[in-house]
C-alpha cells in the first residue's frame, strides 16, 4: 500500500494532486482513464510528444496540463 | 452541380463546400453531428481546452467526430495575446491531425473584436513555423492585406460580432476585402439566418464560417440544411451576374398587344 512518502505533489490542470512517485506520463494517463491518442500533454510549459509518454516521469512540483479538443467555433 | 472550376481551394487543399461549421454550444453531441452532416460542410472548427479530470469519459469531441470523416480546424478562441495564441496553436498541432489553424486573438471582452495587431504578429510567427493559418479578423481592409502579406492561407473577416446573429453589417468593406486580397476570403462570425448567409455569399466571398446560427436554432439540423442551401444560392446568385437594381418599375410583360 502506498504511504504518503510514496507520493509527490504536482499541479495538474491547475489543481494540486498527489501522484505516485516514479509514475510515467503513460501510467498517469492510464490511471485517469484517458486515451493517450486523444490528449496533448504539456509538462512545465513544454509539449511532450506521445513517443516520450512512457519514458518521462512526473516529478515533485511539476506543472502538468492535459488538453484535448472540445466543441468550439 | 458545382462546376469544377468553381471549387474552393485554400492552401493547396480543395474543399467541396463553402460552408464551414463550428462545433460549440450544441445541446448534445448527436444534434451536433446531425447538423454537421446536414450542412455537408467540408471543415469543422474545434477548440483546445483542459480535460475535465472529474469527467474524462467521452467528454472530448473526438469521441463524436471522426477526424477521418471531418476535416478539423482547431482554433485559438479565448486567447487575448500573441503568447497564448502561439501556445494554443502548438497544443492543437501536437494533437497530430494537421498544421491547419483558425487564428483568433481577441482584443475586447464585450465585443470579442479581434486585436488586429496581435493577430498579424501571431500569424507571422505561426506561418514561419509551418502552420496553415486562417485568420479571424474584423472588416478592415488594411488588416486583411497585412494578414495576406504575412502568409495566411485565408483571411476571415467578421460579418458582425461573434455570436451576435446580426448578419453582415458592412457589405462594402467585405466586398472591398474580397476585391483586394488574393487569398480566399471566408466570412467568419455574425451570420444568424440563412438569408444572412446568402447575402454574404452574394458579395462574392469564398465561403462562410458559422457556429451559433446553427447550434442555437430550435432545430439545428433543419437550420444546417437551410444554411447549406443558402450558401449555394448566394454563390450561384453571385456567379450568375445579377441584374442592377433600379428605383423604377419596368413591366415584365409586353406593353404591345394589349386589347382596345
Amino acid at each position: 500500500m502506498a504511504s504518503e512518502s510514496d507520493k509527490i505533489q504536482a499541479k495538474v490542470n491547475g489543481e494540486n494532486r498527489g501522484i505516485s512517485k516514479g509514475l510515467s506520463i503513460s501510467k498517469f494517463l492510464e490511471s485517469l482513464d484517458l486515451n493517450p491518442l486523444l490528449v496533448v500533454v504539456e509538462l512545465n510549459a513544454v509539449i511532450i510528444s506521445r513517443e516520450r509518454f512512457s519514458e518521462i516521469e512526473i516529478c515533485e512540483g511539476d506543472q502538468v496540463e492535459l488538453v484535448h479538443f472540445v466543441g468550439g467555433g | 452541380m458545382t462546376k469544377p472550376e468553381d471549387q474552393l481551394e485554400i492552401g493547396n487543399k480543395i474543399f467541396q463546400s463553402r460552408l464551414f461549421i463550428g462545433t460549440g454550444k450544441y445541446s448534445d453531441n448527436e444534434t451536433m453531428v446531425g447538423a454537421i452532416r446536414a450542412s455537408e460542410t467540408a471543415m469543422v472548427t474545434v477548440a483546445v481546452r483542459r480535460v475535465d479530470l472529474d469527467r474524462t469519459k467521452d467528454e472530448g469531441i473526438l469521441f463524436h467526430l471522426d477526424p477521418d470523416e471531418f476535416f478539423l480546424l482547431p482554433n485559438t478562441a479565448g486567447c487575448y495575446n500573441v503568447k497564448d495564441a502561439l501556445r494554443y496553436a502548438n497544443l492543437a498541432r501536437a494533437a497530430g491531425f494537421s498544421e491547419w489553424l483558425k487564428l483568433e486573438v481577441i482584443g475586447d471582452e464585450s465585443t470579442l473584436l479581434p486585436d488586429t495587431q496581435a493577430t498579424i504578429e501571431a500569424a507571422k510567427i505561426l506561418v514561419a513555423d509551418g502552420f496553415k493559418v486562417m485568420a479571424y479578423t474584423n472588416d478592415d481592409l488594411i488588416t486583411a492585406l497585412r494578414l495576406e502579406d504575412v502568409g495566411c492561407v485565408a483571411v476571415m473577416p467578421l460579418a458582425s460580432p461573434i455570436g451576435s446573429g446580426l448578419g453582415m453589417v458592412n457589405p462594402y468593406f467585405i466586398r472591398e476585402i474580397k476585391r483586394r486580397c488574393e487569398v480566399p476570403i471566408i466570412v467568419d462570425a455574425g451570420v444568424g439566418l440563412a438569408s444572412h448567409a446568402c447575402i454574404t455569399m452574394e458579395q462574392g466571398v469564398d465561403g462562410v464560417l458559422m457556429n451559433t446560427a446553427i447550434a442555437l436554432a430550435e432545430d439545428p439540423v433543419m437550420m444546417a440544411n437551410a444554411m447549406r442551401l443558402a450558401i449555394k444560392a448566394g454563390r450561384y446568385s453571385y456567379l450568375s451576374g445579377g441584374m442592377q437594381a433600379r428605383e423604377i418599375a419596368v413591366p415584365s410583360s409586353p406593353a404591345k398587344g394589349m386589347l382596345d
